[in-house]
């Protein structure tokens, strides 16, 4: 099959635009580190101070072990509340008796605060690992499914009739024209469900977990430790680019091809 | 041309759920690799037909079609109804998934469309579209083909060249076709029989089997044209008299 050829134009385009979000993160520690030295405030350590505590609690301390911790327990939670959230959403969308069955418990999901579903399981389940998974994920789980709800409700209906004509499998049916129709609402699921999930896990670990990223974070808030709050800030900033760069970019770009 | 029958439907009595009836009857029997027209008023339910032959309305005993031993359907829409994300060559592959792609760049090159095989749809005009659509049409090699006013929305030249192609390749791969149209110029210039329906619930009011014609402009078609108008005035807005 030919490939699609990449304009000089279409180069410059994103050479400009990567230069413009560089130049704008630039200016945003420029504008940090002068205000710090303006404010000469222990409480607004400087981005050259916060860098030097980033490189004291990486090598000294436990800030590698602690991300990968909550990497870990965000990936997992993430994968969980993913899958459950879209097969919820779908079956919502498409089947009318399941939305009608569901729809309370959706909507009671949603209005339920993320604390009072945290400290119930750590009371029911136990201050385990697995008390911890829980609460994000039917904290998330909600999100997903509404977002997915209104993915599987705005599926052609003629797509699924040419489907029915020429006889396409039920696995290709799925792969080329049902979920390709979704995944919008699955890329705006995740991002939005990362973001929700990176938080609720950080409260997780402040309140019943013994190491992690919140567990760290309130320790040095107990130590008025900002610079260290700071570093930790960073770190995770960094894995969120990350994930971002090595995940959602190429997923936005396949979901916008021919759009 | 063989009159044996590749295609028999009987629809009687067909409406959706408990609504009024969309069609009162039409029985028809279709010989191999003839094409047949149907026309009919706005609304009177020519694409509710097609759709019953199709089989997009499975549990409706209002409806028996009965197809060739070796039934392979394809059906082309009045929008072209190609998958925006993925490409025109993935779009014909997607019907016929062991095709070898030397079968469908040969398609595409009958409908000339073998430069654009890895273009997305949203950067094709709409007479490739159609063309792009027909070749995923002919890429299942349809024993029967549907058509419902496929090329209803192009301009004279680019429609003409689509119905070429369109014959080119029924000719080619031996098709039985019913084709709907609101168009009498194109009905005479494409069908082998020409059906006229009524209005809902539609039944066949007249049929007329017109002589072939070079092109859609020739003589030949206004003479049949202002025949049947003058024989039956009020037979495209769906009345016999």
């Amino acid at each position: 099959m030919a490939k699609s050829t990449v304009s000089s134009a279409q180069v410059s385009l994103v050479a400009r635009t990567t230069l413009i979000k560089i130049s704008v993160f630039l200016c945003l520690l420029i504008g940090w580190q002068l205000l710090a030295m303006g404010l000469d405030s222990p409480d607004f350590p400087s981005f050259i101070n916060t860098l030097a505590a980033f490189h004291y609690h990486a090598s000294q301390g436990d800030l590698l072990n602690n991300v990968f911790i909550t990497v870990t327990r965000v990936g997992i939670s993430f994968t969980l509340a993913m899958l459950l959230g879209s097969v919820m959403g779908i079956l919502m969308g498409a089947r009318a008796w399941f939305n009608i069955i569901t729809d309370s418990v959706l909507i009671i999901l949603l209005n339920i605060p993320a604390l009072v579903v945290i400290i119930l399981s750590y009371i029911w389940i136990g201050l385990v690992e697995a008390a911890a998974i829980t609460a994000v994920v039917i904290n998330k789980i909600p999100t997903v499914a509404v977002m997915l709800r209104e993915g599987a409700r705005t599926t052609d209906p003629k797509l699924t009739e040419l489907a029915r004509v020429y006889n396409i499998s039920w696995f290709r049916y799925l792969r080329y024209i049902y979920l390709p129709q979704l995944y919008p609402f699955l890329l705006a699921a995740a991002r939005n469900g990362l973001s929700l999930i990176w938080k609720i896990v950080l409260v997780v670990e402040l309140l019943g977990r013994s190491d992690g990223v919140g567990f760290a974070l309130h320790s040095m808030f107990q130590f008025f430790d900002i610079a260290g709050i700071l570093a930790y800030t960073m770190a995770f900033i960094t894995v969120v680019f990350l994930i971002e760069l090595v995940c959602f970019k190429p997923f936005d770009k396949r979901v916008q091809r021919g759009r | 041309m063989d009159d044996k029958p590749a295609l028999s439907i009987n629809i009687n009595q067909f409406a959706f759920d408990h609504d009024k009836y969309v069609i009162e009857h039409i029985e028809l029997a279709v010989p191999e690799q003839q094409l047949v027209c149907i026309i009919g008023p706005s609304g009177c339910g020519k694409s509710s037909f097609l759709n019953c032959v199709a089989g997009l309305y499975p549990n409706n005993n209002a409806i028996h079609v009965e197809y060739p031993n070796e039934k392979r359907l394809a059906y082309i829409f009045q929008e072209p109804r190609l998958l925006p994300w993925l490409n025109v060559y993935d779009n014909i592959a997607l019907v016929t998934p062991n095709e070898v792609p030397e079968q469908i760049y040969q398609l595409l090159a009958d409908v000339g469309l073998a430069e654009h095989s890895h273009c997305y749809p949203s950067t094709l005009s709409g007479g490739m579209q159609r063309r792009a659509s027909i070749a995923r049409a002919f890429a299942v090699k349809p024993t029967i083909l549907l058509l419902d006013e496929p090329f209803v929305s192009l301009d004279a030249p680019t429609a003409q060249q689509c119905r070429d192609v369109l014959l080119k390749l029924a000719k080619l791969h031996r098709t039985t076709i019913l084709f709907v149209t609101h168009d009498l110029s194109e009905a005479l210039y494409l069908a082998d029989n020409v059906l006229f329906l009524s209005h809902r619930p539609s039944r066949i009011v007249h049929q007329y089997q017109p002589t072939r014609s070079s092109s859609i402009e020739d003589n030949n078609i206004s003479e049949m044209k202002a025949a049947i108008l003058q024989s039956h005035p009020n037979i495209l807005s769906g009345s016999t008299t």
